[in-house]
């Protein structure tokens, strides 16, 4: 996991700072297309155009939707029927008509009048293996066993959920994610224990398990109190893995968002932003003991 | 019998008899003589009647009366002929089965020694003496050494050092032994200017080509930071060299990054020079004796790294009698002792600081709900040195030096008595530990009145380390864990050298030597273990991907005074570097000249070539403890760099001012950066080499330097117009772009001002303009999760990040004070220091990011500042 910057970190422990709005004149490098979809397969594929926007923003922090692109999909070289156009949730996305496979490429183009054609691509990846789940009530510990493929490069994101039963099915309580942290030796990041921080989702390579069955402990912040939890362990494409890694303190932390390293996000789309990557959740429903 | 054969046997037989007699004797023949107020001819007697030696010689040419006391035994011929004859500049030469006795044409006498300090014994680093008869002089090595020939007739000669009262040295025909010169401190006070000779100081100014020479009192009269004076802030504060952040420590000249600058301590390189993050350098100014500091014009004596050179010198400890400093500031308290362990023959020096742990997390900790419960930051340093005089020719010195910076945070979960009480006690602890070793033993011999040689041998560690311990209990279960963790990195240099200086002339000072260097890199191990979970962790140790490289030296160079108004030091240093099987040379040409012309005015060229088989590979925009150095590879090759400067300085007549302009231009090959982002716990990992992107440097500029040297009132204004950009194949698209210490403007004021007999007041001002920013150029939209469905947190906001250092932050400045007042007591002196950094509380730009505001709906950027007006207070004695 990337932690915004570690000089940031040693300066917030060890310095009393001054901060105050710049008058630097941020430039603005013009509108392009932003084109972000990560596809899940058994999933249908949401394709979300936006359009870029100046840095410096006052009153208004969401980017323009473009509903009249021209958006093609390719799966294995073949074009798919032409997604539609759904607003979900008060967003539009273009959504295609049928689900993903495991393993297929996709390519996805998106044209729109006055700014320049982008297109990305990416595959799916296989789903995890996990298995034998395990929390107790009261205690802090979620265990979990994750088999990893020693043919391939892998890498994952874990995320837990407490969970509970309607009508005798067990449903994420996804508004209330589990934050907690992994032992550091099995991503060998030693940030996590400066800050002593837990965390929503916790992402790693297969560079420290490679091929072998490997038991998991996550200590989680609070208390389990749920009846129900699920784990859901994802494997991702190099390019989601790069790109979830990136915007981490982005997408999931409501403080600042450090952009002072010089180093871009992973973007696999050419001549726009964003993202189009593979990713494949595994859950595992099971009782709080 | 014919005559033919006659005349052959007549022939063979000369043929025999004639080595015979030579054989007589030769330059190896074993001689014995002993006399006692004798003439010389009555010598050259002795030796034909006993060993069968002629003397052939004129009486008008060579003058034989003179009455000696001779007593030598079983000595080779030519050596005793050579103590017998030199003292009276008469030469010897075998002709055939005689020796020839003539009178030397120029005779010259040769006297070497040491110039040191009369009360204390401490050698005296850059003393000049001088022959006012023939306008000649040398000056002392760093040994505190001199060699210098001058005619015979000389009687005397002048040795004069800044801070103290010009002695004479009176010359003695056929002195051979080295003499001690020793030289009496004025009364400490600045006012009281050494009344130096003009030519003795054009000497001294013109010895050395672009070096900046520090003393102790010159790092001590600098505003202080916190109440400590500071070595590399001093260093900072000239034209050409600036700062990495705020508050000094790093070191950036001429374009270079930190890890181009060679530190040696005592001849031992020192690889992190910083304390605190950078804001305090490593040297306790109470015991550094002598600093020399080299930005262009590298001397071939030096190598292993492209930009500067630092070589600092330590007290030797005093011969004579025990004295000792101690301060105590807002941030360290230090103290240190020196003195004879046995008088005249071995004295020693050992000092330690160490900072006040408690006040300083009082001061700068950010004690925030969400930071740990209990931080310590503290840092603390030692060195020792004993030095023994084995005999007139030989001294030994050994030195150790260990400094350490620690931070320690634990966090306790759990705690009972809590309004939230936790199901669990969690115990966090975690340390980082990060600093030097050293240790240093040095031999100097004196071979001959000509020769100096010096043999160092050294090791130098540097480490970071961190560990972590966390403990799991809960309350209602057994499910307990202990975790344990560690990382680190260290480099390690094993050092064996050997540096000879030979004085054949006044005119010529020649070094010469050779050495091997041993690099260990370990850039980053990690261990990771879990007592509790009763199963071995996944792994136990990672990363174990140590290396050994060997750097093997040669040099040689000419200190070489042409003329009156010309001088020249050339040379070339040689190395090769072995690492992994594979093998890198170099050879370095080195060159700087000094044309002096009428008026005091001087023409300075220089061009010189360095190469660096080390890197360091950093994965912030600031010099961090994590930084890892590696060695080269077959894909990163050693750095290597060129440059070329030229500048005219002028003196005032009495030298009471000094001006200086200089142009330089610098190009650096196979400089490195990550080509994306790094953690820095993760190490370098065995196939670091392909995660950097390899680049070019290059450095242009000019500096001002005006300087008031005498009187109450000194410093200096200098000024850096500079530019500095690097340029890699994949980074930026492939376009130059401005190197991140790239500063165009930078000046730098610097003024002391002694008031009456106890007050000193000092001030420095800096002006820069701002360093390169990278910006975002837009913003977009991100995502986090496949299927809209599933609620996001919030709609990520990310930056496209714009050209690299396409920006800049605004101007920064700082004005920093300090006033001294001191008191000399019967058998001590006191000193009160005040001091203010950023005396009028200027927010400087130290880190920007963007702020995103949700409820206001509005993004910025937003700046940070650190290190606002901080006073301080110093008490310390001396005795």
């Amino acid at each position: 996991m990337r932690p915004y910057s570690l000089y940031a970190i040693l300066l917030i422990i060890v310095m009393a700072a001054c901060e105050k709005e710049s008058r630097i004149d941020i430039p603005y490098d013009g509108d392009k297309v932003v084109l972000n979809s990560l596809i899940q397969p058994d999933s249908l594929m949401y394709i979300r155009v936006t359009k870029s926007k100046p840095v410096k923003e006052s009153g208004n922090l969401r980017f323009p939707e473009l509903a009249g692109a021209v958006v093609t999909l390719q799966e294995d070289g073949t074009t798919l029927p032409a997604p539609r156009w759904t607003v979900i949730n008060g967003k539009g996305y273009y959504v295609s008509q049928g689900v993903a496979k495991v393993g297929a490429r996709y390519t996805v183009n998106v044209s729109y009048t006055g700014l320049a054609s982008v297109v990305a691509v990416d595959s799916t990846p296989a789903r995890p293996a996990i298995q034998n789940a395990f929390a107790q009530k009261t205690s802090n510990r979620v265990r979990f066993s994750l088999k990893d493929n020693a043919a391939e490069k892998n890498y994952y994101r874990i995320r837990v959920y407490n969970a509970d039963t309607v009508n005798g099915v067990i449903v994420p309580l996804k508004q209330d994610t589990v934050k907690f942290r992994l032992d550091p030796s099995y991503n060998n990041n030693f940030i996590d224990i400066i800050g002593n921080a837990y965390y929503s989702e916790v992402l790693l390579t297969d560079e420290r398990i490679n091929g072998k069955d490997v038991l998991f402990v996550l200590q989680t912040s609070k208390e389990i109190t749920a009846s129900h939890m699920i784990v859901e362990v994802s494997g991702l494409t190099r390019g989601a893995f790069k790109y979830l890694d990136g915007t981490y303190s982005q997408r999931l932390e409501d403080r600042l968002d450090f952009s002072i390293d010089p180093v871009n996000i992973f973007s696999n789309v050419e001549n726009g932003y964003g993202i189009v990557a593979g990713v494949n959740a595994g859950r595992l429903s099971f009782s709080v003991e | 019998m014919s005559l033919l054969c006659r005349m052959l046997m007549l022939l063979g037989m000369l043929l025999i008899y004639i080595p015979v007699q030579a054989s007589g004797w030769d330059w190896r023949t074993r001689i014995s003589v002993s006399v006692k107020d004798q003439s010389l001819e009555t010598i050259c007697m002795i030796l034909e009647k006993e060993y069968g030696i002629h003397f052939s010689y004129s009486r008008n040419v060579v003058n034989l009366t003179p009455l000696v006391t001779v007593n030598i035994h079983n000595k080779p011929l030519k050596k005793a002929l050579d103590d017998i004859f030199a003292p009276f500049d008469i030469h010897f030469a075998r002709i055939g089965d005689q020796i020839v006795l003539t009178a030397k044409n120029h005779p010259t006498n040769t006297i070497s020694g040491y110039v040191q300090d009369y009360g204390t014994g401490e050698k005296l680093i850059g003393a000049t003496i001088y022959s006012p008869v023939q306008h000649v002089g040398t000056t002392t090595n760093q040994f505190g050494f001199f060699s210098f020939t001058v005619p015979r007739d000389t009687s005397s000669l002048q040795v004069t050092y800044v801070g103290y009262k010009p002695g004479r040295l009176a010359v003695k025909k056929g002195q051979r032994e080295p003499v001690i010169v020793t030289l009496q401190a004025q009364n400490s006070l600045p006012e009281v200017v050494v009344t130096t000779t003009d030519s003795a100081r054009q000497q001294q100014e013109q010895v050395v080509l672009n070096r900046l020479k520090l003393s102790a009192a010159d790092v001590k009269a600098m505003p202080r930071l916190l109440g400590e004076a500071d070595l590399m802030r001093t260093i900072v504060a000239q034209p050409g060299v600036s700062g990495g952040i705020e508050g000094g420590g790093g070191l950036n000249v001429r374009g270079g990054s930190p890890d181009q600058n060679l530190v040696l301590l005592d001849g031992t390189p020192i690889f992190s020079v910083s304390h605190l993050f950078g804001i305090f350098s490593v040297f306790n100014p109470d015991i550094v004796k002598n600093a020399e500091f080299y930005k262009g014009a590298f001397p071939a004596r030096y190598g292993g790294r492209l930009s500067s050179i630092v070589d600092i010198s330590l007290k030797d400890g005093d011969m004579q009698q025990y004295h000792g400093e101690a301060a105590i500031g807002l941030i360290a308290a230090k103290a240190m002792v020196e003195g004879p362990l046995k008088k005249d023959k071995t004295s020693f020096v050992v000092s330690a600081r160490r900072s006040h742990a408690d006040m300083m997390n009082d001061v700068f900790i950010d004690n925030n709900d969400d930071g740990p419960d209990n931080t310590t930051v503290f840092f603390y340093d030692a060195n020792l040195k004993v030095n023994h005089i084995f005999s007139e020719k030989d001294r030994l010195y050994l030195s150790g030096y260990v400094g350490q910076d620690k931070l320690n945070m634990t966090w306790q979960e759990g705690a009972k008595g809590t309004d939230d009480p936790e199901s669990y006690y969690g115990d966090s602890r975690s340390s980082f530990v990060w600093g030097n070793y050293t240790g240093t033993l040095r031999w100097n011999h004196v071979f001959s009145p000509k020769l100096f040689a010096n043999v160092t041998t050294n090791y130098s560690q540097y480490y970071f380390s961190t560990e972590y311990k966390y403990d799991y209990k809960p309350i209602n279960t057994t499910d307990t864990s202990k975790l344990y963790g560690k990382y680190y990195s260290s480099i390690q240099d094993i050092v064996g050298k050997v540096d000879f200086e030979y004085r054949p002339k006044p005119q010529h000072t020649i070094r010469f030597g050779g050495g091997v260097i041993t690099h260990v890199f370990n850039p980053g191990v990690s261990l990771f273990e879990d007592e509790g979970i009763g199963q071995p962790s996944v792994d136990t140790t990672y990363d174990n991907g140590a290396s050994v490289g060997q750097e093997i030296l040669l040099y040689g160079e000419d200190e070489w005074k042409v003329s009156k108004a010309l001088l020249a030091n050339a040379g070339v240093h040689a190395s090769a570097f072995l690492v992994d099987g594979r093998a890198y040379y170099s050879i370095q040409p080195r060159l700087g000249v000094r044309y002096g012309f009428p008026h005091r005015w001087a023409l300075k060229l220089s061009y010189t070539h360095m190469t660096q088989y080390l890197h360091l590979l950093s994965n912030s925009g600031s010099s961090l403890p994590t930084d890892l150095w590696v060695p080269s590879t077959g894909r990163v090759r050693p750095m290597f760099s060129r440059q070329a400067s030229v500048g005219i300085s002028k003196t005032s007549k009495h030298h009471m001012y000094a001006m200086s302009v200089e142009g330089y231009y610098k190009t650096m090959d196979h400089v490195i950066e990550y080509s994306e982002y790094v953690s820095p716990f993760s190490g370098a990992g065995k196939h670091w080499d392909e995660q950097v992107a390899i680049g070019k440097g290059r450095s242009y500029g000019g500096e001002i330097m005006l300087e008031k040297k005498k009187g109450t009132t000194r410093g200096w204004i200098g000024y850096t117009l500079s530019w500095s950009d690097r340029t890699f194949p994949t980074v930026n698209e492939g376009k130059s772009f401005p190197y991140k210490y790239d500063r165009r403007h930078d000046l730098e004021v610097v003024l002391t001002q002694r008031l009456g007999k106890r007050w000193e007041l000092s001030a420095t001002w800096e002006y820069t303009t701002g360093l390169p920013l990278t910006l975002p150029t837009a913003s977009y939209e991100g995502v986090g999760d496949p299927s809209p469905y599933d609620p996001p947190q919030h709609d990520p906001i990310l930056d496209h990040i714009g050209n690299r250092n396409a920006y800049r932050t605004s101007s920064m400045h700082r004005l920093d004070i300090s006033a001294t007042y001191s008191k000399k007591k019967k058998l001590w002196t006191k000193s009160w220091t005040f001091s203010l950094y950023n005396a009028y509380n200027q927010r400087n730009p130290y880190y920007y990011y963007m702020v995103t505001n949700t409820e206001k709906q509005e993004r910025y950027l937003s700046e940070i500042s650190i290190l606002p007006i901080l006073p301080s207070v110093t008490y310390a004695i001396k005795f």
